[in-house]
């Protein structure tokens, strides 16, 4: 059972009496710990719960040590709205992950979801609950009504086709602090994303998978690889882009492969025909390539 | 005590429902199977006429009837007719109850006992012509007897001389009965049979016999219906239908009321009184309708629902509030009425440690937002996904209603909740609800596709898996010309940014029958 937590919440503490020298520092961050409690926007790191990401580098940058629960986070997807899983397969991965403490709720425009997919991504469809909402209106208005709902849920998907504007993630917010679960809200529109009360945004976006020796067209596609990029954060403004492959049931960081590594006659775009070698003209020599 | 009869309830009630079914003497028949034929269980008036008898088979009864109208007998449905009929005699006497049908008089009957209740309507006569006024006005033909055992009220009913003879006055059971048929003592048809062989015909015939023969000769029937009918020893159990307790609270305004914080005021006090009704029954509402009867006399209603019975007010309160709002209170409001129209039984929930209520509330905490998004959403907005047996991949999950319970946390030793949906090729995280269609470029017979273009974007495939190839299901009883008829190679491509798509080729080369199609069937992630 997980305490109810919001910042600010309580009693405030006893001001602490007024001293010179080195003990001003000390009151200056009670201070500021009291002033931000008190006006709810700055969250007092030791005072959250989060949830670790399993993703070292990710975790170091967050200032939290995680994601914070009981707050509202920001998913933009770049690249086309329908022809891009990756940021769909980022957060069913984070949900998966929530999963473990509670039931989840995904608010889709669509009814395509698909359970083997989930299940690969470890989220289990016997702890999910889909919601359709076919308007925008609905998906948020079910999407303030669950992350109100206390303790009920570990936490919230919901894919807005038009984002949220400030106000209406500022109400998420509030509702999410009151109740403590984490609210995801993705935007598969890419573009410029208008201000919005999350608390951090990210922008996730796909990355050519590697596997085995080379990229023949003949091998399949290997492990999903997706572009995290943690495009804004309250507060501490930590920034990062790191390269997250899902592998083996979990993730890892990745280091992203220089180009120049890459098989030569392989560029963005351009495909390696299987025919028969004689058969096709003689390519010029690239550099540091070799003839395929 | 009064016996209705409805002698044509089969027919009767199919006519009503189809006019023109029973109109302009059709003759109309129900039949069931048995054994192989079909053999006819009722018959109306005029099939009767045409010399149709119950236990005759239905291609007899064509020969003798080429325009006859034959229906399939729904006992289930006689039977709930005949409950909708005596609740309505509720409205003679509180005490009314279905009679079991007799083979030797088919139809449908009704008790009622109007003891003490026939001078509210002017006497038994005129109660019994009421009765049978309504019910005629009904579309039922229908008799009725008066007496004071039921016995002798329901010979009166079937066997009564003519339509105004149905009363037997108090005490003269032994003289009305005397000159009737036997058979309107309900008795077995091996009884009848015996009886007419020793030349038994009358009911008057059976007063002067020992009883002690009757009884040795054909058992203790005859003797038990005769003193039923003629009063003489126990009484005969017949239990009344009692009428379904209803949950009901209403409250009339002194001036009419448009605002609407007034109106949320109100029916939370309307809510608190029906909660506390509930609570008292040990019941659990499942719907609540709060009918606003408006000053120009125009009615609105509001539908509150839930998945599980409950009668904790704020709960209701919050379901109902949303609908409130939807309502235009026009004038003003005069009169609120609040009822629990579908209730269900209720556990109590013991709310003692503090551990089990927290626990417990945190269920009821889901199953609430559950209510409140099927509420706004429509009635099953929320769902969760099923596994279904099938290898198509758009018919192996289902979507249900997600249950209001929702499912315990996993423990420490169980397996993993993954467990069970099959582990097998890679499945994509989206599939399109339809598939689309897309020009794709592949070397033939089975390699996967070198590009394809997908609305109207190109996409140049960089690497790619495959083929899987998904059969259709053979044992389904309708192959048709539809997608399913055609075997299915799924590919799994994806593009040098590393986007990745599932596309299937519908249709071999090598066969025939048209060129294959290619589609795009999913999204991976």
């Amino acid at each position: 059972m997980r305490p109810r937590r919001s910042p600010g919440s309580g009693p405030p503490p006893e001001p602490p009496p007024l001293l010179a020298g080195s003990d001003r520092r000390a009151v200056l961050a009670a201070l500021r710990e009291r002033l931000g409690g008190l006006k709810g926007t700055a969250l007092a790191p030791d005072r959250l719960r989060v949830l670790r990401l399993g993703l070292p580098a990710v975790d170091r940058t967050l200032p939290w040590g995680g994601l914070p629960r009981g707050c509202l986070h920001e998913v933009v997807a770049t690249g086309e709205a329908l022809a891009d899983g990756a940021a769909t397969g980022f957060c069913a991965a984070l949900l998966g992950r929530l999963s473990r403490d509670g039931p989840v709720l995904w608010i889709v425009p669509r009814d395509d979801l698909f359970a083997r997919g989930l299940v690969e991504l470890g989220l289990p469809p016997s702890r999910l609950l889909v919601v359709r909402a076919r308007r925008r209106v609905e998906g948020l208005w079910a999407f303030e009504e669950a992350l109100r709902a206390p303790a009920a849920l570990a936490a919230a998907l919901a894919e807005i086709d038009g984002g949220a504007s400030l106000i209406q993630t500022r109400r998420l917010q509030l509702a999410a602090e009151g109740s403590g679960a984490i609210g995801l809200l993705l935007r598969r529109d890419g573009g410029n994303a208008p201000p919005s009360a999350a608390v951090t945004r990210w922008r996730v976006g796909v990355a050519p998978s590697r596997g085995g020796n080379g990229d023949r067209r003949d091998e399949g596609p290997g492990a999903p690889r997706w572009r995290v990029e943690l495009a804004r954060c309250r507060g501490k403004g930590a920034v990062g882009a790191w390269t997250v492959e899902w592998r083996g049931g979990d993730w890892r960081q990745v280091e992203e492969d220089a180009p120049t590594r890459r098989g030569a006659g392989v560029e963005a775009g351009a495909v390696g025909v299987a025919a028969e070698p004689g058969d096709r003209p003689p390519r010029p020599a690239r550099a540091g390539g070799r003839r395929r | 005590m009064l016996s209705a009869w409805l002698p044509n309830l089969a027919t009767d009630r199919l006519a009503r429902r189809a006019p023109e079914v029973g109109a302009d003497d059709r003759p109309l028949v129900t039949f069931r199977a048995d054994h192989g034929t079909l053999r006819l269980v009722a018959v109306d008036p005029a099939a009767a006429r045409l010399g149709l008898a119950p236990g005759m088979t239905l291609a007899d009864a064509r020969a003798l009837a080429p325009g006859l109208a034959a229906e399939e007998a729904d006992p289930a449905a006689e039977a709930r007719l005949l409950d909708r009929l005596a609740a309505r005699c509720r409205r003679y006497t509180p005490w009314t109850a279905p009679d079991v049908s007799h083979p030797a008089f088919p139809g449908g009957g009704i008790w009622l006992d109007v003891t003490g209740c026939a001078h509210l309507f002017g006497g038994e006569a005129a109660l019994r012509r009421d009765l049978l006024a309504r019910l005629a006005s009904l579309g039922f033909a229908a008799r009725a007897g008066v007496a004071d055992t039921p016995g002798a009220a329901w010979a009166a009913a079937r066997v009564a001389a003519s339509e105004d003879d149905g009363i037997i006055p108090p005490g003269g059971a032994v003289a009305a009965l005397a000159p009737l048929p036997v058979a309107c003592l309900r008795l077995s048809a091996s009884a009848l049979a015996t009886l007419a062989r020793l030349g038994l015909r009358r009911v008057g015939d059976l007063y002067p016999l020992p009883r002690a023969a009757l009884t040795a000769r054909l058992g203790g029937e005859v003797c038990r219906r005769l003193d039923q009918a003629l009063g003489r020893g126990e009484r005969e159990p017949i239990s009344p239908r009692l009428p379904e307790a209803r949950y009901r609270a209403w409250l009339a305004l002194p001036e009419p009321v448009a605002e609407a914080g007034v109106l949320h005021a109100l029916a939370r006090r309307l809510l608190d009184r029906l909660c506390s009704q509930l609570e008292a029954a040990g019941v659990g509402a499942r719907r609540l309708w709060l009918d606003l009867h408006r000053a120009d006399g125009s009615t609105g209603r509001a539908v509150a629902g839930t998945g599980r019975p409950t009668h904790a007010p704020d709960r209701l309160h919050r379901l109902l509030a949303d609908r409130l709002a939807e309502v235009d209170p026009g004038q003003g409001i005069e009169l609120m009425v609040l009822e629990a129209a579908v209730v269900e039984p209720l556990d109590p929930v013991q709310a003692a440690l503090k551990r089990i209520a927290d626990d417990a509330g945190e269920a009821a905490d889901l199953v609430a937002l559950i209510d409140r998004l099927n509420g706004r959403l429509g009635g099953e907005a929320v769902r969760r996904l099923y596994r279904r047996a099938s290898h198509l991949p758009e018919r192996s999950q289902g979507r249900r209603a997600a249950a209001a319970g929702a499912p315990p946390p996993p423990k420490a030793d169980a397996p993993p909740p993954c467990q069970g949906w099959g582990d097998g090729p890679v499945r994509p995280l989206r599939l399109l609800a339809r598939p689309e269609p897309i020009e794709a470029t592949a070397p033939v017979p089975d390699e996967p596709p070198v590009l394809f273009r997908w609305r109207g974007r190109v996409v140049r495939v960089a690497r790619a898996s495959g083929p899987e190839r998904v059969a259709p299901e053979w044992w389904r009883e309708t192959p048709g010309a539809d997608l399913d008829a055609v075997t299915r190679d799924y590919y799994g491509v994806e593009d040098a940014d590393g986007r990745r798509f599932w596309l299937f080729r519908e249709g071999l080369y090598d066969r025939g029958g048209g060129a294959p199609r290619w589609y795009l069937h999913g999204l991976f992630a």
